[in-house]
């Protein structure tokens, strides 16, 4: 019955039917950083998402978003390793405290691997990457 | 006896769903009784991308009057070229996503830049942009393409204002004709302008309108500037009863920002002039001064994308808003008047820090609710020493203007206005751009903000994003807010009498049918 009282309430007021073309709201991507690592959902999917980063640690964290190319080594081994590639990140925050949350609209490509990278190097750990601190991930096909 | 429960159910449900506002009461979705003002977690609207460094900014945003859900907000881009974007949401401002307007520029044209939106009646979303061509970005052309599929497709643009048209601004009354009244005003540059700044007088601000969808304008009036005034920033707003008002700034000698030569901040004063028609744009009265003693705060960076003054209209209220350095910094500062512009009232504050703190507020936008709440949202460095960093805060009054609410902070976060396009005029020395308008949409019991923020932007980009706050606000009292929460709770009243009574003659009828067995 309330079912019907709330399907009811989505008629417009001249009676007719709901238009149906509104767009959707981007998805969210809850991210969580903690010392030393991302907490990531999987299924990260194409098009404009809204990731919201929660730094639930005791650490300052910086995350960043970078695009990889195929051709690109797994990002942990272009953390850990010697010969290592610059890619500019294209997206992320400035440092986020702890308890402090950070939020950024992004539009990612299908089917392309990206990559999520603390990076903040303090006095306790040195680089929080190299520490753990990323995340790759790759965008379903269209 | 579950028929009873059922519909008791439905009718207690229904009741407490109208009693609680939730059933839309003059359109707005899912509108709460709010008593105290509550801020939401902002959303950013536009996409990062630090390899381009684009600067998104002077967000307008707006509701289709038929579906209130669907809000839309059209905004510029000044980096790293000139350009215009829109976003939609489905959500009441919650969530957006990317449109496309301008496909397609048109012929002759490089760049889309300065957009201006409005619906018709029937949920029509018009936008007119700016066309700019060659290396001086020179303004070619404003065209107007329109949407009837909530911004899914648009129609080829057409040209509907000529070259050198500054500052064009667009409305649209929907109540004249089967299309409504399309309402342009614009600086009409007699002129090429030189770079950087207006060339010589006359350069007036011009008004027309259109009641065939932007197909044909009608002859243009000039509103100001006919001899040689130094107008610029005309803004527009649209009232009751047909009722069209125009305000601008006349920087009266302040020939340095006009024609944007260097030198330092103008040590003279500006003025606001206002003309508001009373026949539906037809003709327009000699302009008033809404107030002669403006005191810059900073030099006009561009004076071609000068941010103008906020007009909002209540009934015959109408209330003007701009950035005023007259008590020792940057203040957003606002007159009304109750006669619909003849005559202005006293100048009041909206920003509620101490008076000459040398912390700025500036570039305030004003939107009225349904209900005729007048809300307001400013750039805001109360926070910052260095009077660098910003926030967006916002007042509202529910006595039409007569006092504002305390200020509320929007931005979780403060941003650096040391960000953003830069330009090699003279007096754009030391400027960055941050675009010419907050967005605000005025909602029943809400307003959605939006604005250029640049907390995720590294220092040495161009880079700004738009955000957006959806703010819960209460209403004037006795408004029609009023009357939609009494409305809802006499209906809810009446489908439980009406349940009642359903349930009383089912009993009647049937004596002997068993608990529920007919439900």
């Amino acid at each position: 019955m309330v079912a019907v009282v709330l399907a009811a309430s989505s008629c417009r007021s001249d009676g007719s039917p709901e238009p149906v073309n509104l767009p959707p709201a981007p998805p969210v991507v809850e991210i969580t950083m903690q010392e030393y690592s991302f907490k990531v959902p999987d299924g990260i999917p194409a098009g404009r998402v809204v990731f919201r980063l929660r730094n639930a640690g005791e650490a300052h964290h910086r995350p960043a978003l970078l695009p990889l190319d195929e051709e690109l080594p797994p990002l942990d081994e272009q953390i850990r390793g010697t010969e290592r590639a610059t890619v500019s990140p294209f997206a992320g925050t400035r440092t986020r405290a702890p308890g402090a949350t950070g939020l950024f609209a992004v539009d990612l490509a299908p089917d392309t691997r990206y990559g999520l990278v603390c990076f903040v190097r303090d006095d306790v750990v040195g680089s929080h990457a190299l520490q753990g601190m990323y995340h790759e991930f790759r965008t379903p096909k269209g | 006896m579950r028929l009873t429960v059922g519909l008791g159910a439905l009718a207690i449900v229904a009741g407490a769903l109208l009693l609680g506002g939730v059933v839309p009461a003059g359109g707005d979705p899912r509108p709460s009784v709010a008593t105290t003002p509550a801020v939401s977690a902002e959303i950013p609207v536009t996409p990062m991308d630090q390899s381009l460094g684009a600067g998104y900014n002077s967000p307008a945003v707006l509701a289709d009057p038929t579906e209130p859900r669907f809000v839309v907000m059209a905004n510029r881009l000044d980096a790293p070229d000139f350009s215009c974007a829109l976003q939609v949401s489905g959500n009441a401002g919650r969530g957006w996503l990317p449109a496309d307007p301008v496909p397609e520029l048109p012929r002759g044209t490089e760049r889309c830049y300065a957009p201006e939106v409005a619906f018709d009646r029937d949920g029509v979303l018009y936008y007119l942009f700016v066309g700019l061509a060659g290396e001086g970005n020179e303004p070619v052309g404003a065209f107007l393409t329109t949407s009837s599929d909530r911004a899914r497709t648009f129609t080829p643009p057409r040209r509907v204002l000529g070259p050198l048209k500054f500052g064009v601004r667009m409305a649209l009354d929907p109540d004249i004709g089967s299309q409504g009244r399309v309402h342009l005003v614009w600086v009409d540059a007699t002129s090429d302008p030189p770079t950087g700044g207006f060339g010589p007088l006359p350069n007036p601000i011009l008004t027309a309108h259109s009641d065939d969808g932007g197909k044909t304008f009608s002859k243009p009036i000039t509103l100001g500037g006919g001899g040689n005034e130094r107008v610029v920033g005309p803004a527009l707003a649209l009232g009751p009863d047909h009722a069209v008002h125009v305000a601008w700034y006349d920087l009266k000698d302040d020939a340095r920002d006009y024609q944007g030569l260097d030198g330092p901040v103008w040590q003279g004063n500006w003025a606001i002039a206002a003309s508001s028609s009373t026949d539906g744009g037809r003709s327009f009265p000699r302009p008033t001064v809404v107030d002669d003693e403006i005191v810059p705060h900073e030099r006009v960076m561009l004076i071609f994308t000068m941010p103008p003054p906020s007009l909002a209209v209540q009934g015959k209220r109408l209330c003007a808003a701009w950035t005023d350095a007259r008590y020792g910094d940057a203040d957003a500062v606002l007159r009304c008047s109750l006669d619909g512009g003849r005559r202005w009232g006293g100048l009041r504050r909206l920003n509620d820090d101490a008076r000459g703190n040398g912390r700025w507020q500036y570039m305030p936008r004003l939107a009225v609710s349904p209900g005729g709440r007048i809300d307001a949202a400013f750039y805001d460095r109360r926070r910052d020493r260095a009077n660098l960093m910003a926030d967006v805060y916002a007042t509202y009054s529910i006595d039409g203007a007569e006092h504002f609410a305390p200020n509320l902070r929007l931005s979780s976060e403060s941003f650096d206005t040391s960000i953003g396009q830069q330009y090699l005029h003279p007096s754009s020395a030391g400027l960055y751009e941050f675009g010419g308008r907050i967005g605000l949409l005025s909602r029943r019991h809400g307003t959605v903000v939006a604005w250029a923020d640049t907390r995720n932007s590294r220092p040495d980009t161009t880079s700004q994003d738009l955000f957006a706050s959806v703010v819960r606000l209460p209403e004037p009292e006795g408004g029609s807010t009023r009357t939609g929460v009494v409305g809802g709770a006499l209906v809810g009243l009446g489908v439980l009498l009406v349940t009642v009574a359903a349930v009383v003659r089912r009993r009647r009828r049937s004596p002997s049918t068993p608990d529920g067995a007919a439900s």
